[in-house]
């Protein structure tokens, strides 16, 4: 998974691309939680060219948003539509990490 | 090695006492032991699921036969089917998967095995436990899971999953307890696709009781 990321103020923006899923998961988890043990304790993450997302992909937002919680950190997801959506709803995920319709949503909530 | 999801199951199934299964547990036990092992094989990425499918990625051996024996059946099928799907048949083979549980735990000195006989003729087995650390540390975990506000890890949702739907609850918590914290469990439970799927099957499998008893 291609992944772009970015610092707008203190908080860094990332932009995973393609699928979330088994293949990608544990490198997208490895990328974040180093990015958190750096000392990174703000960061959303904008799913718009995230098209699919599977049960490991859920396991992977679960350990980053858990990893960023007892950092005391921030972390949000923006731009999720379609079918990652619905997975998102239907296991009530964004009871667990705050999901934002658009960037400046989620940016005002890390600050 | 860790205890498999089953082997943490049953521990959590099994009368302290009396060594046996506690019979409140028994309806959508099958369905719950087949939920285990997909769960642990998830968990150890062999398996992958989405809202449709449940797929193969990764064919090669666990290490543990109880969960391999399953993944060559997933991967041995022509087909791509819905998780419920292979809920539904592994709940048929439910009893070997709680007996190879058991048989682990007996090997990991957690359980011992006895035949007692009853009425000097029928014959019974239990298993009582004779190292409480496991079954201790999983009821301490699932209680912390429910009073806190940590965000779970993955393997605490699948066993929070395997804990309600069993309605093993009331063994840990008071009823008043548990229906405080109903809306914790239920968010906890929504959050792996696989324990939703053994959740309604069970909640089926109970209807279909429910109206099977009312019709007579």
């Amino acid at each position: 998974m291609n992944m772009g990321q970015s610092k707008e103020n203190n908080t860094l923006v990332l932009t995973p691309e393609g699928k979330l899923d088994s293949n990608s998961a544990h490198g997208f988890e490895t990328s974040v939680l180093k990015s958190i043990d750096n000392g990174e304790n703000s960061i959303i993450i904008d799913f718009s060219k995230v098209y699919y997302m599977s049960s490991a992909g859920l396991r992977t937002l679960l350990v980053i948003a858990k990893k960023m919680k007892e950092a005391n950190g921030k972390i949000s997801i923006y731009n999720v539509s379609g079918e990652v959506s619905k997975v998102i709803y239907i296991s009530r995920f964004d009871k667990i990490i705050n999901v934002f319709s658009s960037k400046s949503e989620a940016l005002e909530n890390v600050d | 090695m860790k205890l498999t999801l089953a082997e943490e199951l049953i521990l959590l199934i099994l009368d302290d006492d009396t060594g046996k299964i506690v019979t409140e547990s028994l309806i959508g036990i099958n369905y719950a032991l087949a939920g285990s092992i997909l769960m642990d094989l998830a968990l150890r990425s062999k398996i992958d699921t989405d809202l449709e499918n449940l797929i193969v990625v990764d064919p090669t051996p666990t290490g543990v036969d109880s969960l391999d024996e399953f993944l060559d059946k997933i991967n041995s099928s022509e087909e791509t089917d819905s998780t419920s799907h292979w809920v539904s048949l592994f709940s048929f083979y439910g009893p070997d998967i709680q007996k190879n549980a058991l048989d682990m735990l007996v090997d990991r000195g957690i359980l011992k095995q006895e035949e007692k006989k009853v009425l000097w003729v029928f014959g019974t087995r239990r298993y009582p436990v004779i190292d409480h650390k496991e079954e201790q540390e999983v009821k301490h975990r699932i209680i912390h899971l429910l009073l806190s506000e940590d965000i779970p890890t993955p393997h605490d949702v699948v066993l929070m999953c395997l804990v309600d739907t069993c309605n093993l609850l009331p063994n840990f918590l008071s009823y008043k307890e548990i229906e405080h914290h109903r809306t914790r469990i239920d968010q906890i439970k929504h959050l792996d696709l696989i324990g939703q799927e053994v959740s309604k099957s069970i909640s089926i499998l109970r209807a279909d009781l429910a109206a099977l008893l009312l019709q007579h």
